[in-house]
C-alpha cells in the first residue's frame, strides 16, 4: 500500500510522528565524525539528521557539468535534476523516519505555504504554533525545536555553511540554536509567501513557442537557473525580477532556510514535500515526462534522464526513476 | 513502468550507506578554494571570440571579504552562500551576505 502525504495541518498524528522521528533522528549516532566528512574544527560526531545536511550542502558544490560553475547548474538545484533530487531526497528521509519510529505507516505531511500566502503571509500561522514547527526566534525559543539554556536534549545545528558556501561546525563546534527570522524585507529576504495563484501560474506555464514539444513544457537548453519552464518557476528563479516560490520560501523563513544547510530546519522537508506534490499535479497533467534525454550532450551529463543522481553509484537512481514513484506515495489532494 | 523498490530504498537510505558516500565525497580535498574566484563569460560575436573576466574585491570597514560572488552571462549576480538568491546589484547581495553572516563580517550590526 503506498504512502499517502497529508496536509500536516489536517493531519496531527503525521505531525507528531514527524516531529518524535526528526528528534530521535538527531541523537542517532553514525558512528562517523566530522573528520570523516571533511569539515574542519574539532572532532564531532555526525548525527544521522545531519547528514542530510551535508548531503545537500555537497550535492549543491558539485557543478554541471563536472568542471563548470555549481552557481549556474548543480547535481541538486538550478537544472531540471532538482525535482528528482529532492523527490529521492524526500523518500530517504522518510524511510529513516519509518525505521526509527519502527513505523512503517509514516508518511512525510506537508506544508502548503500558498494557503499561508494566500492568507497574507503571517507570521503567526498555525505551522508556527508550538504544537507545530514552534515560531521565528534568534535562536527560534518555542515548540519542539526551540533552544532553550540548559537543557541537554535542545534541538542542535550543528553543521553550517560558512560565507565561502563550504560545510563548517556551527558555534565553533559546539552547535547552536536554530534561527528563523521571518518576511525580512528584500535582499535579506521576502515578505510575503507565494499564492495559490503563483502555483497555478507555474503549473500552467506554457511556452512562448511556434512549435513546442511536450516537454518544452518542463524545462529547454540550456536547463539552469537561466532557462524557462515549469521547473525554473516552480524553483523560483524565472521570471527573473524576483524570487518566487521554492526560492521565495526559502527567503520569507530566513535565518537556517537561506543557505545550503536549509535541511537544518526541519520546515525544509515539509516545504519541499510540498514542492513535489506541485510537481506531482504537473506529471499527473502533462504527463510523466522529463528533459534532457540521453542525446543531450556533456555539458548536461548529471541533468539527463539517465543519469544517476548524486548517490552511491550501487543504488543508481536516475530521474527516470523518480517519473513515477505512485507505489511508495501519493498525495492527499493535489494543486 | 519503473517503481521504486522497498528494499532498495531501505538499503541506499541506511545511515551507513549514506555516511559512506559522503565521506568518500569529502576525500578528494585539494579541490577547495579560497577568495574570490573571477567569473569568466565567453561568447562570439560577428565570428569575433568575446572573454569577460570579473572579480568582486569586496571591502567591509577597511577589510577586504572573501565573500564569493558570481556573474552569470545573463548579468545576474549569485553567491554560494545565499543558494536561493540573485541579485542585480552586487551591493544587495553583500547586504544581504552580511545580514546572513553577521560573524564573518566582523559583526556590526
Ligand atoms: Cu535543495
Amino acid at each position: 500500500m503506498a504512502l499517502v502525504r497529508r496536509n500536516i495541518l489536517h493531519d496531527q498524528n503525521a505531525a507528531k510522528k514527524y516531529i518524535t522521528g526528526v528528534g530521535l533522528l538527531k541523537k542517532e549516532s553514525t558512528g562517523r565524525t566530522t573528520n570523516s566528512f571533511g569539515i574542519p574544527g574539532p572532532v564531532n560526531p555526525v548525527y544521522t539528521y545531519d547528514l542530510f545536511v551535508i548531503w545537500h550542502i555537497r550535492a549543491g558544490m558539485f557543478p554541471i557539468p563536472r568542471n563548470g560553475d555549481p552557481m549556474l547548474r548543480n547535481y541538486a538545484h538550478r537544472g531540471p535534476v532538482f525535482l528528482p533530487w529532492h523527490r529521492l531526497m524526500l523518500i530517504l528521509l522518510e524511510y529513516n523516519i519509518q525505521r526509527i519510529l519502527g513505523d512503517s505507516s509514516f508518511a512525510l505531511p506537508y506544508w502548503d505555504w500558498s494557503a499561508d500566502g494566500d492568507d497574507g503571509s503571517p507570521t503567526d500561522a498555525p505551522i508556527w504554533t508550538p504544537g507545530y514547527m514552534g515560531g521565528q526566534g534568534n535562536p527560534v525559543s518555542d515548540g519542539p525545536f526551540g533552544f532553550f539554556p540548559n537543557d541537554p536534549n535542545n534541538f542542535t545545528v550543528r553543521i553550517e555553511t560558512g560565507s565561502d558556501g563550504q560545510p563548517s561546525q556551527a558555534g565553533n563546534g559546539r552547535g547552536r540554536g536554530l534561527v528563523r527570522e521571518f518576511a525580512r524585507p528584500w535582499p535579506e529576504g521576502w515578505a510575503t509567501l507565494p499564492t495559490s495563484a503563483d502555483v497555478k501560474a507555474a503549473l500552467e506555464f506554457a511556452p512562448d513557442n511556434p512549435n513546442p514539444r511536450p516537454e518544452d513544457r518542463y524545462d529547454v537548453i540550456d536547463f539552469s537557473v537561466n532557462s524557462d519552464g515549469f521547473r525554473s518557476r516552480l524553483e523560483g528563479w524565472r521570471p527573473a525580477t524576483r524570487p518566487w516560490t521554492h526560492n521565495q520560501v526559502h527567503l520569507w523563513t530566513g535565518g537556517d532556510m537561506l543557505p545550503m544547510s536549509s535541511p537544518n530546519d526541519p520546515v525544509f522537508f515539509l516545504h519541499h514535500c510540498n514542492v513535489d506534490r506541485t510537481w506531482e499535479s504537473w506529471l499527473q497533467r502533462y504527463g510523466r515526462i522529463y528533459t534532457p534525454d540521453m542525446t543531450a550532450p556533456d555539458t548536461y551529463a548529471g541533468e539527463r534522464i539517465g543519469d544517476t543522481l548524486a548517490l552511491p553509484a550501487s543504488y543508481p537512481y536516475t530521474p527516470k526513476d523518480m517519473l513515477d514513484v505512485s507505489n511508495w506515495c501519493t498525495y492527499d489532494q493535489l494543486p | 513502468m519503473t517503481a521504486i523498490d522497498p528494499e532498495e530504498v531501505a538499503a541506499a537510505a541506511a545511515p551507513d550507506t549514506l555516511g559512506r558516500y559522503l565521506a568518500e565525497l569529502a576525500r578528494p580535498a585539494g579541490e577547495q578554494t579560497s577568495g574570490p574566484a573571477p567569473s569568466v563569460r565567453t561568447t562570439e560575436h560577428q565570428g569575433q571570440r568575446i572573454t569577460v573576466t570579473t572579480t568582486y574585491d569586496v571591502v567591509v570597514d577597511g577589510t577586504p571579504v572573501t565573500a564569493q560572488l558570481h556573474v552569470a552571462d545573463s548579468g545576474m549576480l549569485y553567491s554560494p552562500a545565499l543558494p536561493y538568491h540573485q541579485f542585480t546589484s552586487a551591493l544587495d547581495a553583500v547586504r544581504a551576505l552580511m545580514s546572513t553572516y553577521p560573524d564573518h563580517f566582523g559583526g556590526g550590526g
